[in-house]
């Protein structure tokens, strides 16, 4: 099958066929899959709309790609694909600090938008060390669990409104953005897209988050923004011993206090910081003042976590194996290069919601695996990160070896973890299918969710629910 | 008005002898007396024209989940439509259709857990805000109340209606507390949405992959149109206060022991630019436990022990003092935190020219506002009627010091009426008896002033006509969600349903508010739920109608779960030709009525497909 008409359908956009300059999307670099039929550099939402329509007419199948390289889950893995590149969507519209909020092309990267939002007294909500390149919006469109738990109301946090192309080719808004009126009258009346509900009785960009593109391709995104802090200081934590660190998580998620919250193990703090000689592990609690009395707002909240600490016969420790809070603060927040995890072929990652109770049940799980496996023990990471306010706890295991061999522990641990209750609410990797073992209806009823937006199965058909269930 | 009951639809002896089977004798009835309790609803009269919807041909009070599915499978074995209301507030939990079979969920009525350590309940449909609240305090936790009352079902806020409420600044809002839940879908198949099936808890429900909260509800819910939730788990909010909040007094006069490091404001304005920026500064500073607006006149009206108190005080202009007016209660877990949030709230309402006119820490503060005011309430009012004013004001004062009441206590009464949801129901209801709502877009604070302002405008409008009682027109209700990110003010229009003048033109008010929002683009008002206004705003809004009917569509294809306030597209799609055909003069009412008679003739039971053919 051919690519006629598809130059002709993206207007603005550039269309590459040469094989070489597509092996980053598929099959190639030692990766597992197939090549793609041709790149699309969208640089509209009118050239993603062609594509789509383009596709829909013959037969082709689209995976939307957003960051820059190296790509990991956004591969092609059969024939029949056109990949829709949106990494030169870079335009950020808008950073708006009256409403803490910014809105921003999807191919816009961390260390872009922190420039922008700088500039204005604003700051990003970041993930963990985020890989330089990485799209702010593909991000959180993953619902990848950002660093402040206490500022995080929804799962879907920080995602607000989007810009989606469905598989129908229809462009469509969502939530207040959808209207009335366009983007400048809109804000003409002092909106700023920052009500992500609706419009009315649906919420479309909760299908589309977490759908790997399979429900539409988003072009623009609003995100809520934190203000940039005056006084910043980390506060950490180390200890030989998850429990203690568990019940202080939970004394600070229920007084509200801090800003980034999450627990490293030794391994994951080495290589953050390439600094040996790590803890066991450590919690990290950011303590921050904004624009208001920021002095005295860092320094009661800090009295109150060290005195949740201290009940736990705990002291905060000014280093970590010689690194400071400023530095760690530093590291954890900041875009990472190279990534810390190093290349898709020296890691993989599994990851799972839990709660924070529950988390030492899944370190066993990690421990006893490892030795059912014969896997060496100091090769996996563990990362922690309360969300929802401390509700819920993203549980990631990061394999650090080979990419077959941390593929095969990977999906080790993934069963394990599932037979012990973890739930996985981001199905990725060689373990995606276990989120969907057992449960036909809940598939099925993905499956005509999908329909109505994807009447042709164009969008990224191959991934998720739509995959063969065993 | 009349009081007609439109026609009675029999079940099939079978039928009933089958539903009875399943709930057991005394959980069913067909007694028309009994029915017409469920058909008796509020706003019905702006509806149907008249007090009553439709008659249910039966109503059904399951008591578990296996009982809704086996009822449900039985209703679309039989062709029967049905609709699920579990506390219900006005029209919405019934149908303008005479013989839905009504599922009244009030035996589902547990708490079935309150996880302490991570801040969640699971709850089946009857459990109210009031009791998870009261149950959550005890383990120093809190939740989300809608301003409907205390006394309405947490699990149909989060899955099925809005979400306001006045501690949203600290406590969200309703759609976005929503974790797993439990959906009998419209075919009666048992889903359970999010992590249950993996982990038996209920801490999310999203995933995996996309979320199916998407498809259930947006910022509104279907409304019974798809199916029914009888489980759910909502996020619970840390609470800095006792275990019990100790009161004294009956209503409207509550004394209240402030707890501890609580503090109430009502802290007034200049006008609407500065209430503007005192907002997005409290949201942004996060210091607040409650920050919302309520209109002088229903504020006053619940703080009354009689509408003639009410009056007495009204008719001076004494509104006039607070009308740009927020209440903020800040709730503090310990003493510093209280000096940073004390002095950060100073800050701001300097910084925007407020003006602390009651608080529940001092009460010298009143005395000295009050007789400042004075000059303002003159140039505002007039020197006749501040005359008017100082009589009724110089008794309540004297009245209130004699009985022992000091000015920190209306604080006190504000404090208790916002932690517990209660005071927008007791005020809006009590001095003209019913009331329409309208504007209310959830939006950025800025716009949610620009709609307060246009909805005062519009209103005053309908108030000279005599459509709708004189509240002063500023009637709006709503205040942050998030720490900011978004808000909401309604406007509320206050009218008799005894007078035909009210009930025929009380639509007119919200159809010039809904045209305002979309010709000066002020978002999407809260109204936009229902045919006739889905007909309206859909071609302004990315024709969202077409992907809400389809959801419907896919998972309800017989059309059995009751869309009177959800979503039909025959009806949706015929009105908007009728709008377009127009070319924009069209009569809503006329539209109104017609969506109403199509509903009644062809909506629920009617198949999708020779809907759509």
């Amino acid at each position: 099958m051919g690519v006629e008409g598809l130059s002709e359908a993206v207007s603005s956009g550039s269309v590459v066929t040469q094989k070489e300059l597509m092996e980053d999307y598929g099959a190639g670099n030692g990766r597992k899959g197939a090549l793609p039929a041709a790149v699309v550099f969208c640089e509209t939402a009118d050239d993603v709309v062609g594509l789509t329509k383009w596709a829909r007419e013959n037969g082709r199948k689209i995976l939307p790609v957003s960051s820059a390289p190296p790509h990991e889950s956004a591969v092609v893995q059969k024939e029949g694909y056109v990949v829709c590149d949106l990494s030169r969507m870079k335009r950020i519209v808008r950073a708006d600090r009256r409403n803490r909020v910014a809105l921003a092309e999807v191919g816009v990267t961390f260390e872009e938008l922190d420039g922008a939002l700088e500039r204005v007294g604003l700051r990003a909500m970041t993930p963990l060390a985020p890989r330089t390149g990485k799209s702010v919006v593909a991000s959180y469109l993953d619902r990848t669990p950002t660093l402040v738990p206490r500022a995080q109301w929804d799962l879907s946090d920080p995602l607000l409104c989007t810009e989606v192309i469905m598989g129908s080719g229809k462009l469509f808004r969502t939530g207040c953005s959808s209207g009335p009126g366009t983007l400048e009258e809109q804000w003409a009346t002092g909106q700023a897209q920052k009500n992500p509900m609706g419009p009315s009785a649906f919420d479309f960009f909760r299908i589309v988050q977490g759908s790997r593109g399979s429900m539409g391709i988003v072009t623009w995104a609003s995100m809520k923004c934190e203000l940039r802090p005056r006084v910043h200081e980390l506060l950490m934590l180390p200890s030989d011993d998850l429990a203690p660190l568990i019940r202080i998580v939970y004394g600070i998620a229920h007084a509200r206090w801090g800003e980034e919250c999450l627990i490293l193990d030794s391994n994951n703090l080495t290589r953050l910081t390439g600094v040996p000689g790590m803890p066991a592990f450590a919690l990290l609690v950011g303590v921050a003042g904004f624009d208001y009395r920021p002095e005295q707002r860092v320094s009661y909240q800090k009295r109150g976590i060290e005195g949740i600490i201290s009940s736990e016969g705990a002291r905060v420790s000014r280093s970590i194996a010689g690194v400071g809070g400023r530095r760690m603060l530093q590291v954890i927040t900041s875009p990472s290069d190279p990534y810390w995890k190093g290349s898709p072929a020296e890691h993989a990652d599994v990851y799972f919601l839990t709660t924070m109770n529950r988390a030492p049940d899944f370190v066993s799980v990690i421990d006893e695996t490892c030795k059912k496996e014969k896997f060496d023990r100091a090769q996996v990471g563990l990362y922690l990160q309360p969300q929802l306010g401390g509700r819920v706890t993203h549980f990631e295991a990061t394999v650090f070896a080979p990419r077959e061999e941390a593929d095969r522990m990977t999906r080790a641990l993934a069963e394990a973890a599932a037979a012990k209750g973890a739930y996985f609410s981001r199905p990725a990797g060689n373990w995606d299918d276990l989120a969907y073992r057992d449960k036909p209806l809940l598939v099925e009823t993905f499956r005509r969710t999908k329909k109505i937006f994807d009447p042709d199965g164009v969008m990224n058909p191959d991934v998720l629910f739509c995959k063969e269930v065993v | 008005m009349t009081t007609e009951v439109v026609e009675t639809v029999d079940l099939p002896e079978a039928v009933y002898e089958e539903l009875k089977g399943i709930v057991g004798q005394d959980n069913i009835s067909r007694e028309p007396a009994v029915l017409d309790t469920y058909a008796f609803q509020y706003i019905a009269e702006l509806l149907t024209g008249h007090s009553y919807l439709g008659r249910p041909c039966a109503v059904v009070m399951p008591a578990s989940t296996e009982e809704v599915q086996a009822i449900v499978r039985l209703c679309n074995r039989e062709s029967i439509p049905y609709k699920a209301v579990s506390t219900g507030w006005g029209a919405y939990g019934g149908s303008p259709a005479p013989g839905i079979l009504q599922l009244d969920l009030r035996r589902m009525n547990r708490i079935l857990d309150i996880d302490t350590d991570n801040m969640i309940a699971v709850v089946e449909p009857y459990v109210v805000g009031a009791t998870l609240q009261a149950e959550a305090f005890k383990l120093g936790l809190n939740c989300h109340i809608v301003g409907a009352g205390s006394n309405t079902s947490i699990l149909a806020s989060a899955t099925s209606v809005m979400g306001q409420g006045t501690t949203g600044v600290s406590t969200g809002f309703s759609n976005r507390n929503l974790l797993g839940f439990e959906w009998v879908m419209p075919d009666g198949e048992l889903l359970r949405v999010g992590c249950f099936e993996d982990s038996d808890e209920w801490f999310t429900g999203d995933g995996p992959g996309p979320s199916l909260r998407g498809i259930i509800r947006g910022f509104a819910g279907a409304f019974g149109g798809l199916g029914v939730f009888t489980k759910c788990a909502v996020k619970l909010y840390p609470w800095f206060g006792p275990s019990r909040i100790e009161l004294t007094g009956v209503t409207p006069e509550y004394d209240v022991e402030m707890p501890k490091n609580h503090i109430a404001y009502l802290i007034a304005f200049p006008g609407w630019e500065e209430m503007k920026e005192f907002g997005n500064r409290v949201g942004e500073a996060e210091i607040a436990f409650s920050m919302c607006h309520n209109a002088p006149a229903p504020m006053i009206a619940a703080m009354m022990e009689s509408n003639m108190a009410f009056y007495d005080l009204w008719k001076g202009g004494l509104a006039e003092h607070f009308k740009y007016s927020l209440e903020v209660v800040i709730a503090a877990q310990s003493e510093d935190e209280l000096a940073f949030q004390e002095g950060v709230l100073r800050d701001i309402i300097r910084r925007t020219k407020g003006r602390e006119i009651i608080s529940s820490k001092n009460d010298l503060r009143y005395y000295v506002d009050l007789t400042l005011g004075l000059g303002r309430i003159v140039r505002q009012a007039g020197p006749m009627a501040t005359l008017r004013t100082i009589p009724p004001l110089a008794q309540f004062m004297i009245k209130s010091l004699m009985a022992g009441k000091r000015p920190s206590m209306f604080a006190k009464t504000l404090y208790i009426s916002l932690v517990k949801q209660h005071l927008n129901a007791r005020g809006i209801f009590r001095f003209g008896g019913s009331f329409w709502t309208s504007m209310g877009a959830l939006t950025s604070w800025d716009c949610c002033i620009e709609n307060a302002k246009e909805g005062e405008q519009i209103k005053r409008k309908w108030i000279d006509e005599g459509v709708l009682m004189d509240d002063g027109a500023e009637n709006a209700w709503g205040g942050l969600y998030e720490s900011g990110c978004y808000g909401h003010l309604e406007e509320l229009g206050v009218y008799d349903q005894s007078d035909p003048i009210c009930v025929d033109h009380g639509i007119d008010f919200v159809v010039d508010t809904v045209e305002a929002t979309i010709n000066k683009h002020l978002a999407m008002s809260l109204n936009a739920t229902g045919d006739p206004f889905h007909a309206w705003y859909s071609p302004h809004v990315m024709n969202y109608h077409d992907h809400v009917a389809s959801i419907k569509e896919e998972f309800d294809r017989a059309n059995l779960s009751d869309a009177s306030v959800y979503i039909n597209r025959s009806i949706v799609e015929s009105l908007m030709k009728m709008i377009e055909d127009g070319g924009g003069n069209f009569n809503f009412r006329e539209i109104m009525d017609l969506a109403n008679d199509e509903f009644v003739q062809t909506g629920p039971g009617t198949e999708t497909e020779e809907l759509a053919g």
